[in-house]
């Protein structure tokens, strides 16, 4: 009677090279009077088939990260240190034609409103023809039969096709989105905050299309969103990014049962339950740090519990030293100065 | 304690439509609740349920079609001299769910405290010390240095305490929170919830809080009503409504909540009308996306019926009204 959203456990077996390498990873915003550091040494993998959730607040450079994979990071932004991996590839070295046929052939992107990716002024279909045949010599109706055979994947009427976008409602233009973003069969789609905008039950039904999809065509999603209970249930493994640095990353389940780092801690702690006895919840004091003027230390450290200047020793480490990426069982890694002692 | 503001067969309609084909969107239908001081009631849909509509009502942003808003027992769409107005608006006050959109970017956070305050009266040093009394209030300290600020220097959620601030700077007695936290990053929408709890049990005031999520709805309210394309489908106290849902889409609501906690469920996903609003058919208006419709659900629209201890959805099936069940059952009376 309950059937799993999708069955998030790790992939025991690792299949050869990841898909996307990111390799400590640095964007800077750099403006004239000043330079903000939006992703800091970021390094992440992203296995074939496998669904990693990105899981961050605002500001924390989620969205950047994302857009450097697809390299369409527009200035003031820029690539300022370590490199993206695609299949073993420099996306950077990539020329303007190989990008051309790397963005949505090997990867796809969903964002947030539909409304920032579909023409208002051309019904759904022509948007189909339009985006195919950017990418592959296709007869329009063979494109517009492709469209079609698209939008039944996603669950819509293919007659759909002749709609104009503002005569979808939100969640099917989310869903055609979502079509075009397959269309080409990419081994990977970024999808950054594909749901946020719509409504809870529309929600539930584009994350289960999305996990059904998936298990189906088997692509990998990176998938971007602040709502960590989506990605808990959706994600094989998430990450949890905080002012421009992960600060914890492994399987869902863990992170789910065994949070270690504060920050994850208090997201889940930051989530009213459905059932069950409610008490008070803390969430997290304060608020995500100004990048341009970052805490020292841990940047976690000022809203942090277990920062405290009792424990001398800890707090000065704390505050002056950046916590590294360890792993503390297979495959969950965390950046806390604290876990390390605990471990220790 | 009795209702402080209540609301009677509100109902509000909205024409739609191009040159050739008009309609009427009912977009709030025949609607009844009452506000209790001290007590939180939860307004729960989605777009197009109506809600929001009914939050602008409360406030007099939109006049109604038909029905009566009360207050105090006087029905306030009588009210017609603007000291009667100023003084409902003093008492009935608004959250938005914009926290940058509902404040003035060129105006520092003292202006806006102040500026209602002076709407209402008061004048010179009794300003200041308002002003510093509501920051400390929800939190936002020191004052002297928030005062001073503008809003592209708060974050998120200290832009929505303003506006919190704002609301209670004339000492309402009821308060309508629209979706107050879901602009807000996570990690910041349990410290606003807590607030608004705070607010209640420290001041008495009633709260009508509009959301379209349940497990924030069950945190922070007492009752809840469920809306469906302009209809109240259930309602009744929070935790009995949500342990033992009655109306379909109360079910579809619930099991569609992200909850890591419990496990997930599949839903059943239907195609479903989105404009099951605009000139309604008799019948009930979930009928095309509900699991439990049969032949009756499409041809007689289903009252709320109380069906548990204060508790009433609007359903046939799981609902029925005495009435309807002769109705299907149909025997000749002598």
């Amino acid at each position: 009677m309950t059937a799993a959203l999708s069955s998030p456990e790790v992939d025991g077996a690792a299949t050869g090279r990841p898909l996307v390498e990111i390799e400590r990873l640095t964007v800077d915003y750099v403006t004239r009077s000043r330079s903000i550091r939006a992703v800091d040494g970021v390094s992440l993998a992203i296995r074939r088939g496998e669904i990693l959730g990105l899981a961050g607040e605002s500001g924390c450079g989620k969205s950047t990260l994302a857009n450097a994979v697809m390299q369409i990071l527009r200035p003031p932004a820029a690539m300022t240190g370590g490199r993206v991996l695609f299949a073993g590839e420099d996306v950077a070295l990539k020329s303007r034609e190989e990008l051309r046929k790397f963005r949505w052939r090997n990867v796809s992107m969903v964002f947030q409103s539909a409304m920032n990716a579909l023409n208002p002024v051309m019904r759904v279909g022509d948007q189909f023809v339009d985006m195919m045949r950017a990418h592959e010599r296709i007869s329009k109706s063979r494109a517009l039969a492709k469209g079609g055979e698209l939008l039944e994947l996603v669950g819509m009427d293919p007659r759909r096709l002749r709609a104009y976008p503002h005569e979808l409602s939100g969640g099917m233009r989310q869903r055609v989105i979502i079509a075009m973003a397959l269309a080409l069969r990419p081994e990977l789609v970024v999808m950054d905050e594909p749901t946020t905008a719509l409504d809870v039950v529309v929600q539930r039904e584009i994350l289960q299309q999305v996990g059904d999809l998936q298990r189906e065509l088997d692509f990998a999603v990176l998938f971007i969103t602040h709502d960590l209970s989506l990605l808990l249930e959706l994600a094989h493994r998430v990450a949890i990014m905080y002012a421009g640095e992960i600060v914890e990353s492994g399987p869902s389940a863990r992170l789910r049962d065994e949070p270690r780092h504060p920050y994850t801690v208090g997201l889940l702690q930051s989530f009213p339950p459905l059932h069950g006895s409610i008490e008070r919840l803390a969430g997290i004091p304060g608020s995500p740090p100004d990048l341009s003027a970052p805490p020292s230390g841990c940047r976690f450290h000022p809203r942090c519990p277990h920062c405290r200047t009792e424990d001398a020793v800890l707090y000065a480490r704390q505050t002056t030293e950046l916590p590294v990426l360890r792993e503390v069982a297979a495959g969950h890694e965390v950046a806390c100065h604290l876990a390390e002692v605990n471990e220790a | 304690m009795s209702a402080l503001l209540e609301v009677r067969g509100l109902s509000k309609e909205f024409p739609v439509g191009g040159a050739l084909r008009r309609g009427r969107l009912h977009a709030v239908d025949d609607v009844s609740f009452a506000l209790t001081p001290g007590r939180v009631t939860a307004l729960a849909g989605e777009s197009g349920s109506g809600k929001s509509t009914i939050a602008r009502l409360l406030v007099r942003l939109y006049a109604p079609t038909s029905g009566s808003v009360l207050y105090e027992g006087r029905d306030v769409a009588r009210d017609r001299r603007r000291r009667d107005v100023l003084r409902y608006r003093s008492q009935v006050q608004m959250i938005f769910q914009d926290p940058f959109g509902s404040l003035n970017p060129a105006k520092t956070v003292r202006h806006h405290l102040a500026r209602p305050l002076r709407i209402h009266g008061l004048r010179g040093a009794d300003v200041d010390a308002r002003v510093h009394e509501l920051l400390e209030t929800v939190g936002l300290v020191p004052v002297r240095h928030v005062a001073e600020k503008y809003p592209h220097e708060l974050s998120g959620g200290q832009r929505q305490r303003v506006g919190i601030a704002r609301a209670l700077a004339v000492g309402p007695r009821v308060v309508i929170a629209d979706e107050p936290i879901s602009m807000l990053d996570v990690s910041i929408r349990v410290g606003i919830l807590n607030l608004i709890r705070d607010l209640k049990d420290e001041f008495g005031i009633a709260f009508l809080y509009v959301t379209h999520d349940l497990a924030s709805a069950r945190y922070v309210a007492d009752d809840i009503l469920v809306m469906y394309a302009g209809q109240v489908v259930e309602q009744g106290p929070v935790d009995q409504v949500l342990e033992s849902p009655l109306h379909p889409y109360t079910r579809l609501l619930i099991s569609s909540v992200p909850d890591h906690e419990r496990g997930i469920e599949r839903i059943e996903i239907r195609k479903g009308s989105a404009s099951a609003a605009v000139d309604p058919a008799p019948g009930c208006r979930f009928a095309d996306r509900c699991p439990l419709v049969v032949d009756l659900c499409r041809r007689v629209t289903p009252e709320l019926v109380e069906a548990g201890p204060a508790q009433s959805a609007r359903c046939h099936v799981t609902a029925p009204s005495s009435t309807h069940r002769e109705d299907v059952h149909a025997e000749p009376t002598a």
